[in-house]
């Protein structure tokens, strides 16, 4: 899979050379009810081919981590981390001296919240990520979202 | 995206196809350049110069190569040994600035990325073999430069020569046009004609995709899927080159959305006018899970259009084996999966497909034919 979305990355870099303007990671948020009052976020990342986007527990020294904020709302608790669901690439890059951990093609980051059963409200949130290719990378960006929690 | 995979064979459409969709991004998200190859350059504003000597102007006739590049950047790091040759190399003719641009500080004023990159600049040495600079606290580099250019990747190099832009680009080229800018016969003006025609030329041609796409997104967004597929067909009415993508979107939407079977029937009967996609609308078929045996075959029918269309075998028969996993025939599944590795291993010995086949995409492959072969195992017992 990965070699058949490799070869055609040529094809992909000069379109986006002529293009200029690049956006190789889209994302869509979803809420998924687990029980009464117990929800998971789905924040689900679909990646070009030939572009990466970075784990959460990649190290310090190396690419910016994607990270997830919740906004604080007294009637939710987020319960535990963001996991991660997907193929987890990790190799120590020399260039940086450190892991990187990535994820190619898509990943699914999952947060469970709890709210008190029977109350309707909303949770809202951006994801911060930089994504890279094997020629170059785009500074980190945010993406935000607000789903509603019944 | 809403594609997966692209095969060539439609080379020109695909080429078309994510042209538009970058398009499509520009259009919602990035306001049209202000600055261009042949305008003056704008003034050089930093936080610190972090080694090298600060140049007070530009000499005439001597290029200036303003490398922007930040801490996080693999490829920027990567491309810097190359960086110094070139620097030392060009001494006579040429000043090489790195620009540290777009580092994380959160809540903190952006000089607060400092010691970072300086404590990186240090640790790079001789790699670093030119002058360095971090950008301003207002970060004008990264604004005013960069991002006025509509530059939004880095590595990205501007050339400027008696004050005015030269060149804008990958390093990567960098050998290439500094030979041709020297030359005498480079007309900047003559390429930033150029470069604004080809930008003019594939929006206007852009422009009907654009506005489908869109609507398309957004439709589908709301789960109105079959107001999309409405659109989609008024798309592929049109007189344009796009009938082709829309075609292949409606399958897709059909496929993930609507009804195996009549996704399956659409197919068919698109597929006779001819419109490609032939090996794209195979892979959306045998990456998905759970389809049933009669639309696995359908899809594996079309993926083995691929044999002598210029594409690695290696790959076609690794398409082939995911299709016959996912319908659960895992002897198939082998038998191709082997013949994927093979295949693979002689174009990498014969240095075929150069960087596409790598002794990591075959180690990949390795793993997904151990995996098929558990599962035969697993089945026969």
């Amino acid at each position: 899979m990965r070699g058949v979305l490799s070869a055609l990355l040529l094809i992909v870099l000069s379109a986006t050379a002529v293009a200029q303007v690049k956006n190789p990671v889209k994302w869509a948020f979803s809420v998924k009810k687990v029980s009464g009052g117990v929800f998971q976020i789905h924040m689900n990342a679909t990646i070009e081919q030939g572009w990466h986007i970075y784990s959460q527990s990649t190290p310090e020294g190396g690419p910016i981590p994607t990270a997830f904020t919740f906004s604080k709302n007294p009637l939710v608790t987020v319960s535990g981390k963001v996991k991660e669901i997907g193929k987890v690439e990790k190799h120590f890059e020399p260039l940086f001296k450190v892991d990187v951990i990535q994820f190619s093609d898509k990943v699914e980051f999952v947060q469970l919240v709890k709210v008190k059963k029977g109350v309707k409200t909303s949770v809202n949130g951006l994801v911060e990520y930089m994504s890279c290719n094997d020629k170059e990378c785009l500074p980190p960006k945010e993406e935000k979202f607000s789903l509603s929690l019944q | 995206m809403r594609y997966k995979v692209m095969f060539p064979g439609m080379k020109s459409r695909c080429f078309a196809f994510l042209m538009m969709m970058s398009l499509a991004v520009m259009a919602q998200d990035q306001q049209a350049p202000t600055l261009a190859i042949g305008d003056k350059v704008p003034p050089l504003k930093y936080g610190t110069w972090l080694k090298g000597s600060p140049i007070k102007k530009f000499e005439k006739g001597r290029l200036y190569l303003f490398e922007f590049w930040a801490t996080w950047c693999g490829p920027c790091i990567a491309s810097m040994p190359h960086l110094s040759a070139f620097a030392k190399e060009n001494k006579d003719i040429a000043t090489v600035i790195a620009v540290n641009i777009w580092e994380k500080t959160g809540d903190q004023p952006y000089s607060s990325s400092l010691p970072k990159v300086q404590k990186f600049v240090k640790g790079m040495g001789d790699k670093m073999g030119f002058s360095v600079i971090t950008d301003s606290k207002d970060e004008w580099m990264g604004n005013g430069w960069m991002k006025a250019a509509g530059q939004d990747g880095i590595p990205c190099t501007f050339m400027v020569k008696d004050s005015v832009i030269m060149w804008m680009g990958h390093p990567i080229e960098l050998d290439s046009i500094v030979k041709v800018v020297n030359s005498g016969s480079y007309d900047v003006m003559a390429a930033r004609k150029a470069r604004i025609e080809r930008d003019r030329k594939s929006d206007s041609a852009m422009a009907p995709f654009q506005k489908i796409y869109k609507e398309y997104e957004t439709l589908v967004k709301e789960q109105k899927y079959a107001e999309a597929i409405q659109l989609l067909e008024a798309g592929m009415k049109e007189p344009n080159q796009f009938a082709g993508t829309f075609g292949f979107f409606k399958f897709q939407t059909m496929l993930e959305h609507i009804n195996e079977d009549s996704a399956v029937a659409f197919a068919k009967e698109w597929q006779k006018s001819k419109p490609g996609y032939v090996g794209s609308a195979g892979a959306v078929i045998v990456n998905r899970p759970g389809l049933s045996r009669n639309t696995y075959l359908y899809g594996i029918e079309l993926i083995k259009t691929l044999f002598g269309t210029g594409q690695p075998s290696s790959m076609v028969y690794n398409m082939l084996a995911k299709g016959y996993a996912n319908m659960s025939d895992f002897a198939a599944a082998v038998e191709n999966q082997e013949k994927s590795v093979s295949e693979a291993k002689l174009a990498l010995k014969e240095g075929k497909f150069a960087g596409f086949i790598t002794e990591d995409t075959i180690k990949e492959a390795e793993k997904e034919l151990a995996e098929y072969k558990k599962k035969l195992g697993a089945k026969d017992n």
